[in-house]
């Protein structure tokens, strides 16, 4: 079961990351969104496709009810189009915080007792500085993964679990998107619930 | 806080001078009197101003107040090198300052020097001990170096002798609710609502964090008090009627099976419902057939 | 009185005039000396803790219904319990303000700075103004008024035949002295002012005793009698939505 790959799509992996940008100085979060596909005919390993992200939270991530609302509601939405949640993103609050929180932790437990391959991504601020210099195609986000017995690890450091953008060209368009202010334009579900008129879909972010 | 009015005069004042309208100085002290956090603007447009010796004599005494709010947007923007001028700057002014020496703390607090700013911290407080700038500041530090526990001990420590202070007492309910000691949280939310009685926030957060401890008891109390918050903002918060629908819910399957006369008879969960569809309707006509769907699921509509 | 008095415009020129004048620059004078003798004030961690702790207690009598019982009851114990309750004055330590003020020799210091700084200019305006403007009528005020106001605005003249719209220049004096608040925060600034009137009522506020206050609270404490507020607010939520629905 830790033999999975893991593939994020370009939309997925910038809303994500500017969702973070958009709230530098307080952690964030947000569901992953994807499917699990098996490859039970050939030797590759099963992936798992993200094809989209909500991002949630920008203030207090350890508070319940909205949470359970959004959990409820975006499966409710995605149910329809054949996606489920697989996972859950996280950026912290500091700068050179590179671990994981224990609220983290805990919301990534939850998700995992519905799907065992849950993958749980936290920002990784120092790549993320280092994003318009570098020409790297590793995206600025470090994987967890948790199988039954163990708690969360990092992965790839036996390199069983990799992430991998579906569009090799992501940190480009993410340089583009980070260098034209787009972030300010980012919806999370905490802005949905003080403003239900704004859509933590984000449907106009990319046009 | 700001209110609108002066917001939106801030923002327009900050229009006029990105555009070379003038009026940066105004526009300076609006963002200190209203205490707006635009630190990229205020370091350009204030060294502008400190750059300029004409502009700089104009000033007069007032040179010294631009010099530390500059000096407090280029730590914010990380060009520490621009807030050791001005602290230098300030040093030569005023030989001694207590308030010259938080800056100077908190430079070396923007290095990321924690043991030199404590030093300075220390030496100041030696002083005077009951500065409560230096006192927030021990608190941030901690914070900052990823210590929340730290920071929370700090933090009690100055509430302590500061027990009127609510703003402290924001920052240690919301520091306990990152490290998941939610007793305490409700706690400081309590201390709040007292402190203003009237305040809508407070009583939603405070049933924010009981419906996160979770069990009967804390259950229906936090819909108490998202009804409160209900009451107070006339129906119009959305998190208030979300809560009592989830409060409803979560007490049904707690006392499922349980004897049936006490089952709740009032309609309050339906009438949230109804609100929020209709909030819905008006506001987001799209998400509309979702959140009906949902509530259906949870068994809040028929 | 049929026929109005005449003033002589030199009253105004070398008598209302002058004296205005005067009093606004003996104001704002005495505003930067005592700015100069002001000592940095050292807050003493006791009193403050003490300002705040009643400032809370009160909070919790004037709100504490709106928190839950229990939460009321664990409140109200820490303040008033008879160990170690915040708000709990033992027997025989209450502080004498009077014997605090002679054993803080600073206290006593700032005291007579403040002193210094109000009365004796004040008394040597004073002086001056009796001994040169005694006796003047100085101006007329445009209307009319009732007799009461005779010993507020013509001080210093004996005559009750003349009219009361007529303000001596020793009136004219205490006028000004009250008056001029209005101008000394257009002249200083807005926190700067500071008129007479408050002085004294400092003066006056000095000396009370703050272990008073404490069991004060305590005693309303005791008595308070908790009332969850919170819990009828379903029932006024449900008429608030009910409202908004229809």
């Amino acid at each position: 079961m830790a033999d999975c790959r893991y593939q994020i799509s370009q939309g997925a992996y910038i809303k994500l990351v500017l969702h973070a940008l958009k709230h530098r100085s307080l952690s964030v979060n947000g569901l992953l969104l994807g499917r699990l596909i098996e490859n039970d005919g050939g030797a590759a390993a099963p992936a798992v496709q993200i094809s989209d992200a909500v991002p949630l939270s920008h203030s207090q991530i350890g508070i319940l009810p909205y949470l359970e609302l959004a959990l409820i509601q975006v499966e409710e939405h995605f149910a329809s189009e054949g996606l489920g949640v697989v996972g859950y993103y996280h950026a912290n609050e500091r700068h050179d915080d590179a671990e994981l929180s224990n609220a983290a932790r805990k919301i990534g437990d939850h998700i995992f007792r519905y799907f065992p391959q849950a993958a749980l991504l936290l920002l990784d601020s120092k790549k993320l500085q280092d994003l318009p210099t570098g020409k790297g195609r590793d995206p600025v986000v470090r994987l967890f993964t948790r199988d039954s017995s163990r708690s969360w690890r990092s992965a790839g450091s036996q390199g069983s679990a990799q992430l991998t953008t579906k569009e090799p060209s992501a940190n480009a368009v993410l340089l583009d998107y980070i260098s034209t202010e787009k972030w300010t334009e980012i919806v999370d579900f905490d802005d949905h619930l003080d403003d239900i008129s704004k859509d933590w879909l984000n449907p106009n972010l990319f046009k | 806080m700001a209110t609108a009015v002066e917001e939106a005069q801030l923002n327009q004042l900050e229009i006029q001078v990105d555009n070379g309208g003038g009026g940066a100085w105004e526009y300076l002290c609006l963002v200190r009197k209203l205490k707006a956090r635009r630190s990229d603007k205020v370091l350009k447009h204030g060294l502008f101003i400190l750059n300029n010796p004409r502009a700089r004599s104009k000033l007069g005494e007032e040179e010294f107040t631009l010099y530390e709010q500059v000096a407090f947007a280029a730590m914010d923007c990380r060009r520490n090198d621009i807030a050791k001028d001005c602290i230098g700057a300030l040093f030569k002014k005023f030989p001694g300052s207590i308030r010259v020496g938080r800056l100077e703390g908190m430079l070396y607090e923007a290095k990321g020097a924690w043991s030199e700013a404590e030093k300075v911290y220390t030496r100041l407080l030696a002083d005077s001990p009951l500065d409560q700038v230096i006192l927030k500041r021990k608190v941030a530090m901690a914070k900052a170096q990823g210590n929340s526990a730290a920071a929370a001990e700090y933090l009690n420590k100055y509430l302590e002798t500061f027990m009127a202070d609510h703003d402290a007492w924001r920052e240690l309910a919301e520091l306990y609710i990152s490290i998941q000691m939610y007793k305490q949280a409700a706690f400081c939310y309590e201390e709040l609502i007292l402190c203003q009685p009237a305040c809508p926030l407070y009583h939603l957060a405070y049933a924010d964090v009981l419906y996160t401890m979770g069990g009967l008891e804390n259950l229906q109390a936090a819909k108490k008090y998202y009804s409160s918050t209900i009451n107070l903002t006339g129906g119009k918060n959305t998190r208030a009627l979300y809560g009592i629908c989830l409060c409803s819910v979560a007490i049904n399957q707690l006392t499922k099976g349980r004897n049936k006369d006490e089952k709740d008879i009032s309609d309050l969960q339906s009438l949230a419902a109804e609100g929020l569809l209709r909030d819905y309707k008006e506001r987001a006509p799209k998400k509309l057939s979702l959140v009906t769907t949902t509530l259906r699921n949870i068994k809040m509509v028929s | 009185m049929a026929e109005d008095l005449v003033l002589d415009t030199a009253i105004r020129n070398w008598v209302l005039v002058p004296l205005s004048v005067v009093m606004v620059l003996i104001g704002v004078l005495r505003y930067f000396v005592s700015k100069l003798m002001r000592s940095p004030q050292t807050l003493d961690a006791k009193i403050v803790r003490e300002g705040q702790l009643i400032i809370r207690a009160r909070n919790l009598r004037a709100a504490g219904g709106f928190i839950p019982v229990k939460s009321f009851r664990a409140r109200r114990f820490y303040y008033t319990n008879e160990e170690n309750g915040l708000l709990h004055v033992p027997k025989g330590q209450a502080q004498n303000p009077q014997a605090q003020m002679f054993s803080d020799p600073n206290m006593a210091m700032d005291m007579m700075k403040k002193n210094l700084s109000m009365i004796v200019p004040q008394s040597l305006t004073f002086a001056w103004v009796n001994f040169f403007f005694s006796g003047f009528v100085a101006a007329k005020l445009p209307f009319p008024l009732t007799p009461t106001f005779r010993s507020m605005l013509q001080n210093g003249i004996d005559l009750s035949t003349v009219d009361v719209s007529y303000v001596s220049s020793r009136s004219w004096y205490f006028l000004n002295l009250f008056g001029l608040r209005g101008l000394f925060t257009l002249i200083l600034g807005e926190e700067n002012a500071m008129d007479d009137t408050q002085r004294m009522m400092q003066m006056g506020g000095f000396g009370a005793d703050p272990s008073k206050n404490l069991s004060a609270e305590k005693d309303g404490l005791d008595i308070f009698q908790h009332e969850w507020t919170i819990s009828k607010m379903e029932k006024r939520a449900e008429d608030v939505l009910r409202k908004l629905v229809k």
